[in-house]
C-alpha cells in the first residue's frame, strides 16, 4: 500500500471510534435526561 | 528500535490514578447501590435497559485488555492485515449474535442465561454444559484481565505483578459487589468514554511522534513481503480463519453477551448490537496498527514478548500526561470486561446452579441468590488471581475455549428454532464433538494421511456449517442451506489435503461438524415437537420485590413468586 493509503488505514480507526463515542455519550444523555424527567432510575 | 526513553510513573502517581479510577467507578456504582437489591436487577437490570448504556456496556464488555494486545500482536506477527484477521473478526461475533439474540429474547423474554433457557428447553444436562463451559471462559477471561494488570502496573510502576494483580482485583471487586450487574453496565458507559477518549487521542499522538508517514517508507524493509499485503494468506489461515470459526462460538457460549441481550430492552437489540459491533472493531483494529508501526519501526519488545509492544510503544512515545491517559485506558478495558466476567459468573450460580438446580425454581429464595451472587464473586476473584500468578499463555486458553464452545454452537441456536431437537441429541452430539476436538486440537496422533484427509472432510462440513448458520440468521433456512452447500463445494478442493496442518483451525471445524452431523441425525426422525410457548413460562423472575423492581411490577403485575409468577411472563411472546 501507498504511505498515504496506509496513512488513511492508520488515522481512519479514531475518527470511527471518536464518532461512536458521540453516538453512545448522546444516547446515555438523553436515556438520563429521560428518567430524571419520569422521576426513574436510569438503571 | 526507537530513540525515546520509556517513562515510568512513581509510586504516588500509580497509586492516585488507580484510586481515583476505582474510586470514581466505586462511586458511580455506589449512587445506584440499593440497601436491599433485587435479585434479577442483580442479573439482568430488569430487562429493560435503554440504548445508551446497553451499546456503551456491550463494547466495553467486548474490548478488554488482551483483545487489544493480541491485535496488536496480530499486527506485529502478520503486518498490515493483522489487526484486521483480528478485530474484524472479533467485531463480527457481536454482529451475526444479533439475529440469533432477537429469536432468543422472543422465546425467552425475562431469562438470565442461555444455560437457563437451555433447563428450560431440554433439561439438566444441556444446561449444565453450557453453563460449566461459561464459568470456565469467564474464568479465563477474568484470570487474563487480572494478568494484563498486574503486567501493565509492574511495567509502568515501582510496584509488583502481584501487587497489580491483586489493585486490580480488589478494585474490580470494590464496585461490582454489592450491585451486581446494574453497576457493571453503568460502569462500562464511563470506561468505555474513557477508552475511547484516549484511543483517539494516543493513536495519532504515537503516530506522529514515531515519524510516521515517513516511516512507512524508512521501515518498509523491515517487513516480509507476506507483511506487506493487505491479503496475506499467512495472516488469513493463522489469525483470520480460526476467529472466524469462532465468530459464533464465542457469541453463543459467553455468557457476558447473552446477559446483556436478556438486559436490553428488546426493541434496543438492533443497534446496541451494531453500535457494539463498530465500536470494538474500530478500537482494538485501531489499537492494533501499534502492533504494525512496531513492525516498521523494528520495535524489538522486551524479551521478545509481543504482551509488551503496546505498553513499550506507549512509554516510549507518550509524554507523562499521555502516558497517564493510556494507563487508564487498559486499566478501563480490563475492568470493564473483568466486571461483567464476575456478573456473568455470579448470575450462572445464582440463576442456573442455585435457581434451577439446587432450590428449584419455584424455592428459590432471592436472598439467598444475592448471597450465592456476592460469594461467587468472592470465590472467583480468588480463583482468578491464583491462576493469574500461573502466568499461562492468554491466547492459546482462549482459541481452546472459542474451539470448545463450537461443539455447542449447531446443538444451542437448533434448539431455539427446531422443534424436534432433544436433551438426549443435545447432549450426545456435544459430548462426541468434544471427543474428536481433544485429540486433533493436542495432536494426540499424526494428522497425516488417511486420517488427515478425514479430518479434512469433517473441516469442509464444518466450513459449510458455519456459513449457513450466519446466512441462517440474517436470511433464513432456505438461503443458508445454499450457502452451505456452495461453501462446501467451493472450499473443498482448498481444504482436502492441506487444511489438517493447521490442528487448530482443523479442531475447531470439525467439533463444529461433528455435532452438527450428530444432532441432526439423532433428531431428524424423531417424534418430538417441542412447544417453544413453555420457555417463556419456565423461565423468568425470582424476585417478586415490586418496589425494587419496577420493570417486574410492570411485566408480572401481580405475581407471586417461584413458578406461579412465570405464567405472566408469556406476555411479550411474539408467536
Amino acid at each position: 500500500m501507498s504511505t498515504l493509503a496506509m496513512t488513511l488505514y492508520t488515522l481512519m480507526w479514531p475518527l470511527i471510534v471518536l464518532a461512536v463515542m458521540a453516538v453512545i455519550g448522546y444516547a446515555f444523555f438523553a436515556d438520563w435526561k429521560k428518567a430524571r424527567e419520569t422521576g426513574q432510575d436510569i438503571i | 528500535m526507537n530513540e525515546s526513553s520509556a517513562v515510568q510513573f512513581g509510586a504516588i502517581t500509580v497509586v492516585l490514578l488507580l484510586v481515583a479510577f476505582y474510586g470514581g467507578t466505586y462511586l458511580v456504582s455506589h449512587r445506584i447501590r440499593k440497601k436491599k437489591e433485587n435479585a434479577d436487577q442483580y442479573m439482568t437490570a430488569g430487562n429493560k435497559i435503554g440504548f445508551g448504556i446497553s451499546a456503551a456496556s456491550m463494547t466495553a464488555t467486548w474490548i478488554w485488555a488482551s483483545s487489544m494486545y493480541a491485535s496488536a500482536e496480530a499486527g506485529y506477527t502478520y503486518g498490515i492485515s493483522g489487526p484486521i484477521h483480528y478485530g474484524l473478526w472479533g467485531a463480527l461475533m457481536i454482529l451475526f449474535i444479533y439475529p440469533f439474540g432477537k429469536r432468543i429474547r422472543a422465546v425467552a423474554p425475562k431469562a438470565h442465561s442461555i444455560a437457563e433457557v437451555m433447563h428450560a428447553r431440554h433439561g439438566r444436562s444441556s444446561q449444565l454444559m453450557l453453563a460449566g463451559s461459561n464459568v470456565v471462559g469467564s474464568l479465563i477471561s477474568l484470570m487474563s484481565n487480572f494478568i494484563a494488570g498486574g503486567v501493565l502496573i509492574a511495567m509502568l510502576s515501582p510496584f509488583t505483578f502481584i501487587q497489580g494483580v491483586l489493585t486490580v482485583a480488589a478494585g474490580v471487586l470494590l464496585y461490582t459487589l454489592w450491585s451486581g450487574f446494574r453497576a457493571s453496565v453503568l460502569t462500562d458507559f464511563i470506561q468505555v468514554m474513557a477508552m475511547f477518549g484516549a484511543v483517539a487521542v494516543i493513536i495519532p499522538f504515537i503516530f506522529f511522534a514515531a515519524d510516521f508517514p515517513a516511516a512507512f517508507e524508512t521501515g518498509a524493509q523491515n517487513l516480509t513481503s507476506e507483511q506487506q499485503s493487505f491479503f496475506s494468506s499467512e495472516a488469513f489461515l493463522n489469525q483470520g480463519a480460526p476467529y472466524i470459526a469462532a465468530v459464533l462460538a464465542y457469541a453463543i457460549g459467553n455468557q457476558t453477551i447473552a446477559q446483556r441481550l436478556f438486559a436490553v430492552r428488546e426493541d434496543l437489540i438492533k443497534p446496541t448490537f451494531i453500535t457494539a459491533t463498530i465500536g470494538y472493531g474500530a478500537m482494538v483494529i485501531g489499537v492494533g496498527m501499534f502492533g504494525v508501526m512496531a513492525l516498521y519501526l523494528g520495535f524489538e519488545p522486551t524479551g521478545g514478548d509481543v504482551n509488551n509492544i503496546i505498553p513499550e510503544l506507549a512509554a516510549s512515545y507518550l509524554p507523562a500526561v499521555l502516558l497517564a491517559v493510556f494507563f487508564v485506558m487498559i486499566i478501563g478495558a480490563l475492568s470493564s470486561t473483568a466486571d461483567s466476567d464476575l456478573s456473568a459468573m455470579s448470575s450462572i450460580m445464582m440463576a442456573d446452579v442455585y435457581g434451577q438446580n439446587v432450590a428449584g425454581k419455584a424455592k428459590a429464595n432471592p436472598r439467598t441468590m444475592l448471597l450465592v451472587g456476592r460469594v461467587t464473586m468472592l470465590l472467583a476473584t480468588a480463583a482468578a488471581v491464583s491462576f493469574a500468578s500461573l502466568q499461562l499463555s492468554i491466547l492459546d486458553l482462549l482459541v481452546f475455549v472459542g474451539a470448545l464452545w463450537g461443539a455447542l454452537v449447531f446443538p444451542v441456536l437448533a434448539s431455539f428454532y427446531w422443534k424436534k431437537v432433544t436433551n438426549k441429541a443435545f447432549t450426545v452430539s456435544v459430548l462426541a464433538a468434544l471427543a474428536c476436538f481433544v485429540p486433533v486440537r493436542f495432536e494426540w496422533f499424526p494428522l497425516t494421511g488417511v486420517v488427515g484427509i478425514i479430518v479434512d472432510l469433517f473441516s469442509v462440513v464444518g466450513i459449510a456449517v458455519i456459513l449457513g448458520l450466519m446466512c441462517f440468521g440474517f436470511f433464513g433456512v432456505k438461503v443458508a442451506k445454499v450457502v452451505a452447500v456452495i461453501a462446501a463445494v467451493v472450499s473443498a478442493p482448498f481444504v482436502i489435503g492441506f487444511l489438517h496442518d493447521y490442528a487448530t483451525l482443523s479442531a475447531s471445524l470439525l467439533a463444529y461438524a461433528v455435532s452438527t452431523i450428530v444432532c441432526w441425525a439423532m433428531s431428524v426422525r424423531g417424534s418430538a415437537e417441542f412447544d417453544f410457548a413453555l420457555i417463556a413460562q419456565r423461565t423468568g423472575d425470582f424476585d417478586d420485590d415490586a418496589a425494587a423492581s419496577p420493570a417486574a411490577s410492570s411485566s408480572t403485575a401481580g405475581a407471586a413468586p417461584g413458578s406461579a409468577s412465570h405464567e405472566s411472563t408469556t406476555v411479550g411472546d411474539p408467536r
